[in-house]
Formats: structure tokens, sequence, C-alpha cells
């Protein structure tokens, strides 16, 4: 059991330290140079300061001596300065990260509570035109484009409707009523994808869980079907929206990015996004290492929880 | 499975006709499929106006009768922009997926038939490029490899090719066991012949199902990546390029964004019913059986 838990340990470790080589490594496909995007078009032209600003940036080093300096750095919570703004990426990423986070947590909470009611009901009339609707619906949510019905959302309950303020941020702190009302429209739009998997999800470990013989002992004692699908089938199909759940933390703040852009919010991804644009390689490095890192500490978390919870897994 | 079906279970609980693809979902489908596909192939013949062509007279005009769906900011008629945009969409679905499940299943059939180190070492590569989210995976790569059609066919490719290798992989443990392959191996048949000619062939329906989903998953990351300005370049007529050109004049042309949004929706969708149809079709426990 033990081994379970070590061999899961070092498997991460490696998977990590690949992540990090990968998104060290991916700022040196970029074309053009750092020194040369700092010092822009005309201070390029002058060598001496070019070749001062190289040596200043340890450009000159080989890139296994620089990944190594990055990743020391890292380790000890220096990610280096932004090339853009000249200010230490660390602090720039903790303050992105609010935003992004409260709204993938809304959108969590969205997604979940729209679901796990869709889904039971499509399980328990399975088969009817109900079940066909609760399908539709989940794979609409799968298949539409998240900043497409933040967009749609904004048209309608912003510019026509004007029940909402269109865009914007307010921290959470400072004015609680206002921040939720101002991510309200793109935590929906961001819950759509999530709340199709977890329809998908809930409905098929319902459908399972209904053929186990403790749901038919339920019944023969004669308690209410609500009381059966409800105690005994929908406890013991929630496990796997829980990993669901903790599997797409990551890939759900990943998908705001876009919303971000259209709706304003200083978050993560539109810092990645805006990097990009500004060549900041030294950003996009640490941005890239940040994603990786939550998912891979959220499935990891996920993993530990299930085995917990689960004491087969342990001894696959 | 025709002789399955002449066994009459001793309970029938429903008739089981609604999912698989003669179900309305199944129906649905296919109509969006072969609707997109037709548009795609016949476009040169159906699109009312060439794409780029400018009507100085026309600028942002709603829906109308020489212009169905309204005209964007530079008077380019939005119907025919759309009907091209799925040649672009289509092409990246299909480009990225492709390349992608040729990358994936190959490491994956590497990692399953060898198992020890190689396993070990390809799996660990496939578990750190799936740890980036694909958003931030093909707009890494979009920034390193600069914008443009190839290049993102390349980036979504690489971020989808992980999940064609697991599932590769798994489905050749699971077959590598089975009495045939032994009986190859018995008779002296070499690694690539026994992964080629008896493994290959059974791991492709859920392979095939997967890349059908993911051409959706393709088409939706090709429009964030046009939408935020790296993706496709204008002026081709991408569906998100021209989403994004859309929100620019939200108030003043809102049709713009919606009907482009609306092509993405009914694309990803139909190719998404149909993956949902096709596992029901192929997996007799669901019980698509008519």
């Amino acid at each position: 059991m033990r081994n379970f838990y070590v061999r899961r340990v070092l498997t991460a470790l490696v998977v990590l330290f690949i992540v990090s080589v990968i998104s060290f490594f991916i700022a040196f496909v970029l074309p053009g140079d750092t020194a040369t995007a700092m010092l822009g078009e005309e201070g390029g032209l002058d060598p001496e300061r070019y070749a001062y600003l190289r040596e200043q940036l340890g450009l000159n080093k080989p890139l296994v001596v620089r990944y190594f300096e990055w990743v020391g750095g890292v380790l000890t919570g220096d990610f280096g300065v932004s090339l853009r703004t000249n200010e230490p990426i660390g602090p720039a990423l903790l303050r992105r990260l609010g935003p992004t986070m409260q709204l993938a947590m809304m959108a969590m909470v969205f997604a979940v509570c729209v679901a796990i009611p869709v889904g039971v009901v499509a399980a328990v009339n399975s088969r009817t035109w109900v079940d066909t609707a609760g399908t539709l619906l989940a794979l609409t949510g799968i298949a539409i484009p998240a900043f497409w019905l933040g967009i749609m959302l904004m048209l309608f309950f912003a510019v026509w409707l004007k029940w909402l303020p269109p865009s914007g941020y307010v921290p959470i702190w400072e004015n609680p009523l206002e921040s939720i009302r101002l991510m309200i429209m793109p935590a929906i739009a961001l819950a759509s994808g999530l709340m199709g998997v977890i329809i998908r999800q809930v409905r098929a470990a319902m459908l399972d869980v209904l053929t186990e013989d403790f749901i038919t002992a339920a019944r023969s004692k004669g308690i209410t079907e609500r009381q059966v699908i409800l105690r005994h089938g929908l406890r013991n199909s929630l496990l796997p929206v829980v990993t669901i759940i903790g599997l797409q933390m990551g890939h759900v703040m990943a998908g705001a990015a876009a919303l971000e852009v259209v709706f304003s919010i200083p978050g993560l991804g539109r810092l990645a996004v805006d990097s990009i644009f500004f060549r900041d390689f030294t950003m996009i490095q640490a941005i890239m290492l940040l994603f990786a890192f939550i998912v891979l500490l959220s499935s990891f978390v996920t993993d530990m929880v299930y085995a917990r919870l689960d004491p087969r897994i342990r001894y696959d | 499975m025709t002789d399955v079906s002449t066994h009459t279970p001793h309970y029938v609980p429903r008739p089981r006709t609604t999912r698989g693809l003669r179900s309305p979902l199944g129906i649905l489908a296919l109509v969006l499929v072969v609707l997109i596909l037709g548009v795609a192939i016949f476009c040169g013949l159906i699109a009312p106006y060439d794409p780029n062509k400018q009507d100085y007279n026309a600028f942002l005009e709603g829906p109308s009768a020489a212009h169905w769906l309204g005209t964007d900011h530079l008077g380019r008629d939005l119907l025919s922009r759309l009907m091209y945009g799925s040649r672009v969409a289509l092409m990246v679905g299909f480009g990225a997926v492709g390349f992608a499940m040729f990358c994936g299943v190959t490491l994956g059939l590497l990692a399953g038939y060898s198992r020890g180190f190689l396993d070990d070492a390809i799996m660990r590569v496939v578990d750190a490029i799936l740890a980036f989210p694909s958003v931030m995976l093909a707009l890494g790569i979009m920034a390193a490899l600069g914008p443009g059609l190839s290049t993102i066919i390349i980036a979504i490719g690489i971020a989808d090719m992980p999940l064609f290798a697991r599932l590769t992989r798994s489905q050749v443990l699971s077959v590598r066991e089975r009495d045939f392959v032994t009986a190859a191996l018995a008779m002296g048949a070499r690694a690539p012949r026994i992964i080629i000619r008896h493994i290959l062939p059974h791991i492709l329906g859920p392979v095939i199902a997967l890349a059908t989903l993911q051409v959706g998953h393709a088409i939706l990351i090709e429009a964030v990546l046009s939408f935020l300005g790296l993706g496709v370049q204008p002026p081709t007529a991408s569906w998100g390029a021209i989403l994004k050109s859309g929100f620019d004049y939200l108030e003043l042309a809102p049709w713009i964004s919606a009907f482009s949004g609306l092509a993405i929706l009914m694309t990803v969708l139909g190719v998404t019913l149909l993956e949902d149809a096709l596992r029901e079709q192929m997996d007799p426990k669901s019980g698509a059986k008519t």
C-alpha cells in the first residue's frame, strides 16, 4: 500500500521534470532572440548594447546551464523578471491567479448544480425523450465554443437587456456583489463544457449503479423510489464526478483564456495571450509551467483521495 | 451481429431504438456532418459571392435578400465567408487529428508492445504533454512556430497526440494477451508483423471513435486561436477570425458574431453527436441492437 504512494510520487516527479524541460525549451524555438526583443527595432542596431544585454541576461551560457539556473530559481520561488514590464514574474503570476481561480470556481459550481440533476433525471428516464434531451444538452455543452457563448450572453444580458455589466473585473474582497455580477456571464460560458462532461458521467454512473443488487435490496425494503435514487443511487455515483472535477480543474482554468479576453478579466490566460504578442519569453515559460503544475497537482490529489476512498485502486 | 439479434431475450425492458446511428440524435449527427461536408466540398459552386469580394455599398449590413446573413465591416458577404470557412475548419480538424492519430498510435503501439523501459519513457513524455492544457500548449507552440494554417495543424496535433498514445497503449496491453497473438508468435511471426497485421486491426474501433471526437475538439481550439489572433491570418475566411472581427462590431452588427459561432457549434455538435452514436453502435453493452 505504501508502495502505491511512493510510486505515484516518483512518477509525478519524473513527469514534472519533463514538463519543466518542455516549458523551458519552448521559448527557445520562438523566433527572434530575447535581447533583440528587449531592445526593440532601433536598439537592436547598436551591437555594443546588444552584446551587453546578452551578457546581462546570461544568453551566452550554454542552454543546459541556463535550464538548471532557471529550475534552481523556480524551486526557490524566483521565476526571473518579465521582459515586457521588468517586474518579478512570481508576484505577477500570483496577482493574475486570483481572477482566473474565481472564474474557474464559479464555473465549477454552475456546472455541478446543473449537471447532477440533469444526469440523474436522464438516467432514471433512460431511453425516453428526456434522456435524449439530456444527452443533447450535454453534447451541446461540449461542442459550444465557450467564448462564443460568452459573447452571446454579453449581447443579450448586457447590451440588449442591460441586466448585467458587460465586462470588467473587481476583486471579490473589494466589492463581492459587483465582483460576482461581473463574473456571472463568463462563468456560465466557461461552465458549459464541464457541465456536458459531468452530465454524461453522472448518467453513465447512475445507469451502472441502478442495476446493482443493493438497489434491488433497497427497493425491496419498500422505501420510496425517490430515496432509492438519491440515497442509494446518487451517493454511489458521485465518486467519478469528484474525479472528473479534479482532473478538469487545470483545463477549465486554461479554457478561460479567451473568455478573459472577451470580458476584460486580468487573469492568467489573458496574461499568456498578451505575453505571446509581446514575445515575453520568460513570462510564457512561467505560465506554461504553472498551468502544467496545476494540472499535475490536481490529478495527483485526486488520485490520492480516490485511493483513500477506494482501496481496490491501491492494489492494481 | 445478425444471429445475435435472432435470439429473443426473455425479458425486453423497452424497445431499444433510442440510441446509436438510427436514433434521433444519430440522424441529426448524420444530417449535420453531411451538410458541413457538402458545403466544404461544393462551396465554390453554391456560395453566392466570392468570399473576399468587397461590396462598397454594403458595409455591416444586416441579413437581406441580397446578403442572406448580412455583410461584414469590409462589405464581404458573410454567408459566402462562412461557407469557405468550413474548408479551413475541416482542414484543421482532419489535419490535426490525422497528425495526432499517426504519431499517437505509433507511440502507443511501441509502448504497449515493448513494455519495459521504452514503455515507461514514452508514457512519461506523453503524461508530460498531457499535463499542459491543450489550449495553453497550442498557444505556446503557435507562439514558437508563428501563425499560419500548417503550424496550427501541427500545434493542435501535438496537443492531441497523447490521448491517442494512451488509448492505443491500453488497447494493445489487452489485445497482446489474446490467443491469436500467442498463436502468431508461436508460428514465428516477428514483432512488426504481429503489431501491424494482428494487433492494429483490433484496436482501430476505439481509435476511430476518439478521432471523431477530437476533430470537433481541434475545430474548437482552432476557433479559439484564430479568435485570439494567433491562428489563421486574415483575409483567409476562418470562423474564429470572422468571430473576432464580428466581436469588434458586436453592437453594430451582432449577426456576424452570432452566425459565425453557430457555424462552429453546428459542425462540432455534428461530430460530437456522431462519435456518441458510433460508440453506442459499437458497444454491445449499451444496447444499440435493433
